[in-house]
């Protein structure tokens, strides 16, 4: 207390209590904390406010370093990180609205053509994103706060799921369409499956007559698995809440009950299949492969109950197929071509054997 | 004769006096942790320029802290911590390993008093900056000496 008289000071203290603006190093440090949750509006709004206090009063920055260099170099930070912010919120409005699908035919090359449309607007968009988060320059303690900004987080959303549930969308459209074909085909394949039985039972039919409709049967097998793979494709992946939309189109087309009549009449087939090769055992085995994924991936998006009591009687079925395999019929030709000429050369070998024995006599003569 | 000597002497001792740069020793106030084994390092992670060892401060204070404000005015340091009784005023030595420290009474009027809200900054101008102390809604300012005022002077 050299320079105050002291008990004037005290004095000051208890009978002067200060209404005082807060310090620069308070707007600095808020300015700073903001741009660390980034809240640059809130940070470039505490550098102004703490250059407008120097300038009204400039023994508050005795030195000018917060003039010169602390405000400057979080105004710079604040600025740059609105740019980015602001450039991020425009890309995910572009990209909202500019990812769209085209109309294509519902079959398994447009599902194709879709996921590929997905996963490319998908990696475009990240790859603008972090082309403007790499745009301006941003101290690392500020980069940080930046990923956890909540305009980043939407922007991942529409690129991992966003894109999806647009695509959702189409799917739904297609599903409609898809179990209307399907619907139509099963009800062909069973058509045919009766007209065989008539046939069989038929003593006028002749051979020629089934082998025509069991073609047509297996086509139309053919036709309905290719429809149950295109809505299988559509659920690839895992179950999600962007799924939804599609799971309750074909719940309410019941491809429940489709798909287990599909199961069903796979092992009649099966069963009823006789003078089977291994070539058509192959595409039986196959077929049963495909219904064993659809199963899992119907069950998985809760589309169909599990069926898998029905896909053991399919095994069974299968394990109980009679394979024929071609008879190895004996070739004569080839056999009495191999003794004739083995004949010739024994015959050859005792001529040449019984001319040797006459030379050599007279040479010992 | 005696000019020239003179002459000579003044002469000399310019030769033999070292050479100066202008050296401006301060900072902004600092809010910084203090270490288990109360040590406070000056500055941010790998850019600190000085530990400071406030064992015998934290004894005099009688608490344990976790936080202490810390400011550089013309090469002294002053610190202070909420709910410490004084300013503490440690003036760097000339062997780079030890320096004088002092309490400031900034409340002498009450001696159970307790220091809440605390913050420093520098105000004045260049060459003649105070400390701004601010403590209980009130404030001082500690010239570049350690002497308490009412005003920056």
């Amino acid at each position: 207390m050299k320079c105050a008289n002291k008990w004037g000071l005290c004095l000051f203290m208890l009978w002067t209590p200060l209404l005082h603006s807060q310090d620069i190093e308070t707007f600095y440090e808020q300015a700073k904390a903001a741009l660390k949750a980034a809240d640059h509006q809130t940070a470039l709004q505490r550098v102004e406010v703490a250059k407008k206090t120097i300038s009204e009063d400039p023994r508050l920055d005795p030195n000018g370093v917060f003039m010169k260099k602390l405000l400057p170099l979080v105004e710079v930070n604040g600025q740059n990180m609105a740019a980015i912010m602001l450039a991020l919120e425009e890309l995910y409005q572009t990209a909202q609205e500019g990812i769209t699908f085209p109309d294509l035919s519902p079959n398994l090359e447009s599902v194709g053509k879709y996921y590929e449309q997905a996963r490319e607007a998908s990696e475009e968009l990240m790859r603008r994103r972090d082309e403007v988060l790499a745009s301006r320059e941003l101290a690392p303690e500020y980069k940080g706060a930046l990923y956890q900004a909540p305009i980043l987080a939407r922007i991942e959303k529409l690129a991992s799921t966003g894109i999806m549930e647009k695509l959702t969308g189409k799917f739904s459209e297609m599903v409609g369409v898809l179990t209307d074909s399907l619907g139509a085909v099963d009800n062909r394949y069973k058509m045919a499956e009766v007209r065989m039985q008539k046939l069989v039972k038929s003593s006028a039919a002749n051979k020629s007559e089934i082998d025509k409709v069991k073609k047509e049967i297996a086509r139309l097998s053919e036709e309905r698995l290719s429809y149950i793979n295109t809505i299988s494709e559509m659920l690839a992946g895992e179950a999600s809440a962007e799924k939804e939309p599609i799971r309750v189109a074909l719940t309410d087309n019941q491809v429940d009950d489709v798909f287990r009549g599909v199961i069903q009449s796979e092992i009649s087939r099966v069963q009823s299949a006789t003078d089977v090769d291994s070539t058509a055992f192959k595409n039986m085995l196959n077929n049963y492969e495909r219904i064993q994924n659809y199963n899992r991936i119907f069950a998985r998006n809760r589309i169909a109950p599990d069926q898998s009591a029905l896909l053991a009687s399919y095994e069974a079925a299968l394990k109980a197929v009679k394979i024929n395999e071609p008879s190895r019929k004996i070739n004569w030709t080839i056999i009495y071509v191999l003794l004739v000429i083995a004949a010739l050369i024994l015959l050859l070998l005792l001529y040449r054997f019984g001319a040797g024995k006459k030379t050599t006599a007279k040479t010992t003569f | 004769m005696k000019k020239l000597i003179l002459l000579v002497s003044i002469l000399a001792m310019a030769g033999c006096s070292s050479k100066l740069v202008r050296f401006e020793q301060y900072s902004v106030a600092m809010n910084l942790k203090v270490e288990e084994d109360s040590t406070v390092y000056l500055g941010e992670e790998d850019q600190f320029n000085g530990v400071l060892f406030l064992q015998p401060i934290l004894d005099a204070e009688n608490m344990m802290i976790h936080e202490v404000k810390v400011i550089q005015n013309y090469g002294r340091y002053f610190l202070c911590a909420e709910q410490f009784k004084y300013v503490w005023e440690i003036e760097p030595r000339g062997d780079g390993v030890s320096g004088k420290y002092k309490a400031i009474d900034v409340t002498p009027e009450d001696k159970t008093d307790v220091l809440r809200n605390v913050s420093f900054t520098r105000y004045g101008n260049p060459d003649k900056a105070c400390i701004r102390f601010r403590f209980n809604g009130k404030e001082v300012f500690i010239d570049k000496k350690g002497g308490l005022n009412e005003v920056c002077k």
